[in-house]
C-alpha cells in the first residue's frame, strides 16, 4: 500500500489540493475460479494522487488500465472497494443523501460518446436543464429556458437552431457541446472529461479542446482529462499520470513527462505515439513485446515486469512504491531508465 | 516508379430513400508499385467506399456509377465473376475497418486461413495448413494458437490474424482500411510495424486508409486528402505536411495538437461537412473555407498539378 509520506511531501500536500486520493482500490466481481473462491477484476489497485485546484490533471493509459474507473469514483458513480478520496478535506466515499447531492453539484462528468450519453428521447433543452431540476435550481420554466439559452451560447451553439432538437438531429461535435453545456448547468468546479474528443473528427476535436480551455478560464474549473491520446493530453494537461493495469506508474508535469520518462512503460507509450509523427525519428529502444495482461489475475510484483526489458530480480516479487524522484515527479520502478 | 493501380474519375453513390448520396464523386489517383499510398479524410468523406470499389465490393443500395479502376492493365469494373475471384485475395486483398470483428467467431483461426487458401488456390489441405502456420508465425502468433477461436485472442492478435489471412494468397496490393483504429496506442504501433514489415517482405503496394493524418504522416509515401467525396489534395507526404496548398489540408494540419505549443489556441475549422444528398455545384469545402472566392459556390475546381507531383482542387489556382 502506498502511504501519504511516499506520495506527498509535506509542502505539496497542503498546496491548495482539491482532491486527495489515498490507497484507492476498486475491484469488480468476475465469476468464480473454484467452488468458493471469487475472482475479481482489479480495476484500480492501490492508487494515490492529488489534484490541485485549477489544474488539468491528465490520466493516460491503455484500455483496461483503470483510468475511467478512477474518474467514475471521483464523480461517485462507482464506489471504491477501499481507500479514501478527500475533496477539500472531506471523504467523498462516505457521503450519503443530501450531502452527496450537494457534492454532485460541484463535480460533473463528460463522456466519450455524446450519442450514448444523451437521452435520445430528450430535447437539448430537457437534457441541459435536467441536472438543474435534479438539483432544485429551477425557479420557473422561463428562467430555466433562459439559463439553457445562455449555456448553449456559451458552448458555441446557436440556441434557436438546437434547443428543441433531439440528439440524432445533431452532429457529433454539436452533441459533445450539448453534453458540455449539460455538465456546466449546475456550475460545477471540477469536471471529469473521459475521452471527450476521441470519437470526433480532427477538425471538430480542435474546437472542443479550445472550448474546454476557454470554459476553464471563465469558470475557474479544474479538469481531470482521461484519454489514451498522448497528443491531446500533452496539449491540455498541466500534470500527467500514467496508469498501467490498475496502478499509477509515473506522475509528472506534462512537458517533463513527455520529455523524460523514467518508467519503461511510459517510455513505451510515448515512443509508440511519437513515432507516428512526420519524420518522427523513432528512438529504436525497444518495441514492447506482448500486450496488457488480464486484470483478473494481474502479475505479481510490478505489474509491468513480464513485458519489461529492464526488469531486475526483485521486480516479480516486490511491488514498487510510488516515490518522488525529482521535484513533482513521481515514479514506481525498481530500475528506472 | 511503375503504376500498379489507376483509379480514374470514380463516382460511387448510395441510392437511399433520402435520395442519391454521392459518397465518391469523380476521384482519380494512381498507386505505384511498392509504395504506401495514404487516403485520409474525416468520417463520411468516401475513403472506405473507394477501398470497397477497388475490390468491387459495393453492394446495393450502393452502385459504382462511373469511372475506371485499372489494375495491372485490366479494368476491374469489367471483370467477370470468375476473373474477380482470381483478382480478389490473389491480386488485391483487404484488411477491413474493425477487422477484429471480421473473423468468423465459430471457426478456429487456423482453419479460417486454411479455408481461404483452399478456395482460391489449387493446393492440398496439408499444404494449405502448412502455409497458414507459416503465415501466423510470420505475423507473430504462436503455433499453439492455431486452434484458438477468435474470442480467445486479444484485439491486437486478432488484427494480426486478419493480416495473415489477407496475405495468404500472396497479393500485390493490400488495402488497409483503418487497420488500427480500435486499438490502443502501443498495440497500434505493433500492428503498424507489422504491416510495414509485411509490405517489405511481400513487396506489396499498400493503400492505407485512415482518419488519423498524423499517424499517416510517418507511414505513407504519398497522400490523398479527401473531403465530402472529393479529392482535395494529392502530394508526396513530406511535401503535403511541409507545404500544404489546399485550405482544407492547411486547416487539418493546423488543428493537430502536435503542431502547436501548450497554451496556444488550436486552429479549428468552423462548421461541419455538407450533406451528400444535396447537389454541390461548386467546391464542397466552400461553406467552411476562409479563403473562398466569388466563383467557389458555383464553380467546381478540377484537380490540377500545381507543382511537380503535387495536385490540388481549388479555385484559387484555377481561376
Amino acid at each position: 500500500m502506498l502511504t501519504a509520506m511516499a506520495l506527498s511531501p509535506p509542502d505539496a500536500l497542503h498546496e491548495s489540493s482539491m482532491f486527495e486520493a489515498e490507497g484507492l482500490e476498486v475491484y469488480f466481481p468476475a465469476g468464480r475460479s473454484g467452488l468458493f473462491a471469487r475472482k475479481y477484476v482489479h480495476a484500480v489497485d492501490g492508487v494515490s494522487f492529488l489534484i490541485r485546484e485549477g489544474e488539468v490533471f491528465g490520466l493516460v493509459g491503455e484500455s483496461g488500465s483503470g483510468k475511467t474507473t478512477i474518474g467514475r469514483v471521483l464523480c461517485r458513480l462507482t464506489s471504491p472497494t477501499s481507500g479514501t478520496v478527500l475533496f477539500e478535506g472531506k471523504d467523498i466515499t462516505k457521503l450519503r443523501g443530501e450531502s452527496l447531492k450537494k457534492y454532485r453539484r460541484q463535480v460533473q462528468m463528460i463522456f466519450q460518446d455524446p450519442y450514448e450519453s444523451l437521452n435520445p428521447y430528450s430535447t437539448v433543452l430537457d437534457a441541459v436543464t435536467f441536472p438543474m431540476r435534479v438539483q432544485g435550481l429551477i425557479e420557473n420554466r422561463n428562467r430555466a429556458t433562459r439559463d439553457c439559452e445562455e449555456l448553449l451560447d456559451r458552448v458555441g451553439l446557436r440556441r434557436h437552431d438546437v434547443m428543441n432538437k433531439y440528439p440524432h438531429e445533431l452532429s457529433g461535435g454539436e452533441r459533445q457541446r450539448v453534453s458540455i453545456a449539460r455538465a456546466l448547468a449546475v456550475r460545477p468546479r471540477f469536471i471529469v472529461a473521459d475521452e471527450p474528443v476521441s470519437m470526433l473528427d480532427i477538425s471538430i476535436q480542435a474546437g472542443i479542446l479550445n472550448l474546454m480551455m476557454d470554459l476553464k478560464k471563465e469558470y475557474g474549473l479544474t479538469y481531470m482529462l482521461i484519454t489514451h491520446d498522448l497528443r491531446v493530453t500533452q496539449y491540455m494537461s498541466d500534470r500527467i499520470a500514467v496508469m498501467y493495469l490498475g496502478k499509477l506508474v509515473e506522475l509528472a508535469p506534462g512537458e517533463e513527462l513527455m520529455e523524460h520518462q523514467f518508467h519503461p512503460y511510459s517510455q513505451l507509450l510515448v515512443s509508440s505515439a511519437a513515432s507516428f509523427e512526420l519524420g518522427g525519428e523513432r528512438k529504436e529502444t525497444w518495441s514492447g513485446k506482448g500486450e496488457i495482461p488480464s486484470a483478473i489475475d494481474p502479475p505479481s510484483g510490478c505489474r509491468f515486469h513480464p513485458r519489461c526489458p529492464f526488469r531486475v530480480e526483485q521486480c516479480d516479487r516486490e511491488e514498487p512504491q510510488l516515490r518522488m524522484i525529482r521535484p513533482d515527479h513521481y515514479l514506481s520502478c525498481f530500475n528506472p531508465q | 516508379m511503375e503504376t500498379l493501380l489507376e483509379v480514374k474519375d470514380l463516382s460511387v453513390s448510395y441510392f437511399t430513400r433520402r435520395g442519391e448520396i454521392k459518397a465518391v464523386d469523380g476521384v482519380s489517383f494512381d498507386v505505384r508499385r511498392g509504395e504506401v499510398f495514404g487516403v485520409a479524410g474525416e468520417s463520411a468523406c468516401g475513403k472506405s467506399t473507394i477501398a470497397m470499389s477497388i475490390l468491387r465490393l459495393i453492394r446495393p443500395p450502393g452502385r459504382i456509377k462511373d469511372g475506371e479502376i485499372i489494375f495491372d492493365g485490366t479494368n476491374v469494373l469489367q471483370m467477370s465473376q470468375e476473373e474477380l475471384r482470381h483478382f480478389r485475395w490473389k491480386k488485391a486483398s483487404m484488411v477491413f475497418q474493425g477487422a477484429m470483428n471480421s473473423l468468423n467467431p465459430v471457426h478456429r483461426i487456423g482453419s479460417q486461413i486454411t479455408e481461404a487458401i483452399l478456395i482460391h488456390d489449387d493446393v492440398s489441405r496439408r499444404e494449405a495448413l502448412k502455409r497458414a502456420e507459416e503465415l501466423l508465425t510470420l505475423v507473430g502468433i504462436e503455433r499453439s494458437r492455431l486452434k484458438d477461436y477468435p474470442h480467445q485472442l486479444s484485439g491486437g492478435m486478432r488484427q494480426r490474424a486478419v493480416i495473415a489471412m489477407a496475405l495468404a494468397l500472396n497479393p500485390k496490393l493490400l488495402i488497409a482500411d483503418e487497420p488500427t483504429t480500435a486499438l490502443d496506442v502501443v498495440v497500434q504501433r505493433q500492428v503498424l510495424d507489422l504491416l510495414m514489415d509485411m509490405k517489405r517482405r511481400f513487396d506489396l503496394s499498400l493503400i492505407f486508409i485512415s482518419h488519423d493524418i498524423s499517424t499517416m504522416a510517418g507511414l505513407s509515401d504519398r497522400m490523398a486528402i479527401m473531403y465530402a467525396g472529393r479529392l482535395m489534395e494529392l502530394a508526396d507526404t513530406k511535401e503535403l505536411f511541409s507545404s500544404p496548398l489546399h485550405p482544407y489540408t492547411r486547416g487539418l494540419i493546423k488543428s493537430l495538437t502536435g503542431f502547436v505549443h501548450k497554451g496556444e489556441r488550436l486552429w479549428s475549422i468552423a462548421g461541419s461537412p455538407p450533406d451528400l444528398d444535396a447537389e454541390i455545384p461548386g467546391c464542397s469545402f466552400e461553406p467552411r473555407c476562409q479563403e473562398g472566392l466569388d466563383q467557389c459556390p458555383s464553380n467546381r475546381p478540377g484537380l490540377v498539378e500545381v507543382e511537380p507531383h503535387h495536385y490540388i482542387a481549388c479555385n484559387k489556382v484555377t481561376c
